[in-house]
């Protein structure tokens, strides 16, 4: 995917680094490592192998079913679920490695040890990549926000037609029920960790906001987010 | 009166119309976690709709909890729905007539 020429800078503190090449690493490890002992013949087909569903819900919810259908998603999981993971992890792996930065691409600002985590960087991405940057920001938001039951317990479950649209205020009840979100982790003490993933949820929303402003400048900001 | 006879009746056209052979579709449906200005962005590019058709379509996703964003061949649903889930919408494919 490409725009034109969308070019992003961003500067990621000590911690912020720290927090996202983490945070992509636990995509990584959930994702898995590339099939290797596999069937040759399996990949000159294209075939998989997995039919079902995965029982992770954070996995459920980033490989979600293609049908309602469960033969056809099955099928349609077998011949492409290999295909899904792997475009997944090369997002994760893109933005793991910017910021670890091996080959010195960022402009690192240290400050006292030169470690890791007492190291901001300035980091550029490429049009080519502002994409690969986006979809791994928000598959680390989706899997935040299946582990902070964001949405409930149902998120990648099979949606049903039912599924709100005979709700006449949906809208209205979606923007109070995300307001009931954010007030249920304000309330919570600082000690409980759940408020500190939040807040790691909500600033991968503000950076993912930021990025699409610095790619086209007509986009506004939401309400919801990044305050 | 020439003119009625070279006029067309309209009822015989709109029976001849064919049904445009479009019998699959892509639908997008709602989740309260991904931005309305990244799904916006996400038609716009992998679709190549108009800003105001992509907005379109993320605000009746957002507010009816689904929305068709595409519509073709069976082996077309399929590449767009993967597309979809490589930028974390949740998609899925169906028959037009379900």
């Amino acid at each position: 995917m490409s725009e034109k020429e969308p070019l992003i800078r961003h500067t990621f503190s000590s911690q912020e680094r720290y927090i996202l090449i983490n945070l992509a690493e636990q995509i990584l490890e959930l994702l898995g490592s590339p099939p290797e002992a596999r069937d040759p013949l399996h990949d000159v087909v294209g075939i998989s192998g997995s039919e079902l569903p995965p029982d992770d819900p954070v996995l459920k919810r980033l490989l979600p079913s293609a049908y309602k259908e469960i033969q056809d998603a099955a099928e349609f999981r077998r011949y492409t679920e290999d295909a899904l993971r792997e475009k997944k992890r090369a997002h994760a792996y893109l933005i793991r490695e910017a910021l670890i930065d091996d080959e010195g691409l960022g402009e690192e600002i240290v400050q006292g040890d030169k470690d890791l985590e007492s190291t901001s960087i300035r980091i550029s991405i490429k049009s080519e990549d502002a994409w690969s940057w986006l979809g791994g920001l928000n598959d680390i938001r989706l899997a935040l926000a299946v582990r902070l039951e964001i949405g409930g317990t149902t998120m990648g479950d099979l949606p049903s037609d039912s599924h709100r649209v005979d709700d006449a205020n949906a809208a209205g009840d979606l923007n109070e029920a995300q307001k009931k979100v954010h007030r249920k982790f304000e309330l919570m003490t600082d000690s409980d960790p759940m408020k500190a993933v939040y807040a790691v949820y909500n600033w991968l929303g503000w950076l993912q906001e930021e990025f699409l402003k610095q790619m086209d400048p007509e986009v506004q900001s939401e309400s919801t987010t990044g305050d | 009166m020439v003119a009625d006879t070279l006029t067309p009746d309209l009822d015989e056209a709109s029976e001849t119309d064919i049904r445009p052979d479009r019998p699959w579709i892509c639908v997008v449906w709602d989740d309260p976690v991904n931005l309305m200005s990244y799904v916006t962005h996400v038609f716009m590019v992998l679709f190549g709709y108009s800003r105001f058709k992509a907005t379109e379509l993320m605000l009746k996703v957002h507010t009816e909890g689904k929305a068709v964003v595409s519509s073709g061949t069976r082996e077309e649903m399929e590449r767009d729905v993967s597309r979809l889930h490589e930028y974390g919408l949740w998609a899925t494919i169906q028959r037009d007539d379900e």
